[in-house]
């Protein structure tokens, strides 16, 4: 009972608690949009994954999607793979649906995965507030997936030619020499996610 | 004889529609444009009468454009008329805005940054520290308070937000 409280009261700061970069990040088992269910233990062989927290509807998530499908090209045979996770509700956001998913997906011609997660309990899992948010797992000697990098793909979302500094690209470089991605945070406009009613 | 030519119509009808446009351009609401530094140095002005409440939105973004009669009725309500209410818009083009105020009419001060271009560590933080980037996000300016309170997601209706100022204002 004692530990149930102490759940209870600690249930808010969990929700709350952003994945920080040097922690350990938690897998999932999410459906694709090809209906098959998958976690990052699936792949246990790359370097580490550009996750995405990324969705349909957002004008912030299609300025970058170009930029999204890019990174997968340049970094997926370098061992670096995109995941892209959609943790938005869509009762509340019905463009945000599985369906769409799979249209957007054939139709901009993802090379990577789209999961559904539509309880948003990964995204609580990473502490993502917003789409798009990238989260870059490195993994350790030990094959634990370690959070090297957070925030934007760059500096600007309106514009990827003006965009002067490339966060994704050069922390995967800076992981490649064996230094620390810098910056390891970045904050951007974004769409808040739209959470499954709580 | 015609009275007249279809050139003199074609002229009028050009004047016309110029008229009706100079209209349309004339109701739409002003708004000032202001680059992020400029921005700053008002925002970061401590409001020394009335408290300041700002809100960052834009008109792409679903949940903040529901939002927005919340912090209009604030104007009509007796306990919150003194309050100041600036939507900062986080528009990618002023047109944008400007056809939105055109098709919305809002009472509130309307500020588009004109310089935003996404991920910053300057200003983003400058604004709350707890905030993402994620909008819309509400923050109240008080003469005393510290730090300034926010509200990181939308209210759910009128209510939602006249509760939260009723327990952010300072008595």
């Amino acid at each position: 009972m004692r530990k149930l409280t102490l759940l209870v009261a600690l249930l808010p700061l969990m929700l709350n608690a952003q994945l920080a970069v040097g922690d350990e990040a938690p897998d999932f088992d999410l459906m694709n949009i090809d209906g098959e269910n998958m976690s990052l233990a699936d792949m246990p062989d790359t370097e580490g994954f550009i996750v995405v927290f990324t969705c349909n509807h957002c004008p912030v998530a299609k300025l970058y999607e170009q930029r999204i499908i890019e990174l997968d090209a340049a970094f997926s045979d370098q061992g670096y793979p995109v995941v892209a996770i959609n943790p938005n509700d869509p009762v509340r956001k019905p463009q945000d649906s599985y369906e769409n998913m799979q249209t957007r997906a054939e139709e901009k011609g993802y090379t990577f995965p789209y999961l559904v997660d539509a309880t948003g309990e990964t995204a609580k899992a990473y502490g993502a507030t917003r789409t798009p948010e990238i989260y870059l797992l490195q993994r350790n000697e030990d094959g634990q997936l370690i959070l090297a990098y957070t925030g934007a793909i760059d500096n600007n979302s309106a514009d990827a030619t003006a965009a002067d500094e490339h966060y994704v690209t050069e922390a995967i470089a800076n992981l490649k020499d064996g230094k620390a991605a810098d910056p390891d945070f970045t904050r951007a406009i974004g769409c808040t996610i739209k959470w499954a009613s709580r | 004889m015609r009275l007249f030519s279809a050139r003199v119509i074609g002229q009028r009808l050009i004047l016309a529609i110029g008229l009706l446009c100079i209209c349309a351009v004339a109701d739409a609401q002003d708004f000032r444009s202001l680059t992020v530094a400029e921005f700053l140095e008002e925002y970061q002005e401590k409001p020394n009468d009335s408290p300041i409440l700002y809100n960052f939105w834009a008109s792409w973004c679903g949940p903040c454009v529901k939002e927005l009669p919340y912090f209009e009725s604030l104007h009509e309500n007796e306990d919150t008329e003194e309050l100041k209410v600036v939507l900062v818009s986080l528009d990618f083009a002023e047109n944008r805005l400007l056809s939105f105020l055109e098709r919305n009419q809002l009472v509130s001060e309307v500020i588009f940054l004109t310089d935003w271009s996404g991920a910053d560590e300057e200003w983003i933080p400058t604004i709350h520290p707890d905030w993402s980037g994620a909008i819309p996000i509400t923050v109240l300016h008080q003469a005393t308070e510290e730090p300034a309170k926010a509200k990181l997601d939308a209210f759910d209706d009128e209510n939602d937000l006249k509760t939260w100022l009723s327990d952010a204002l300072e008595e």
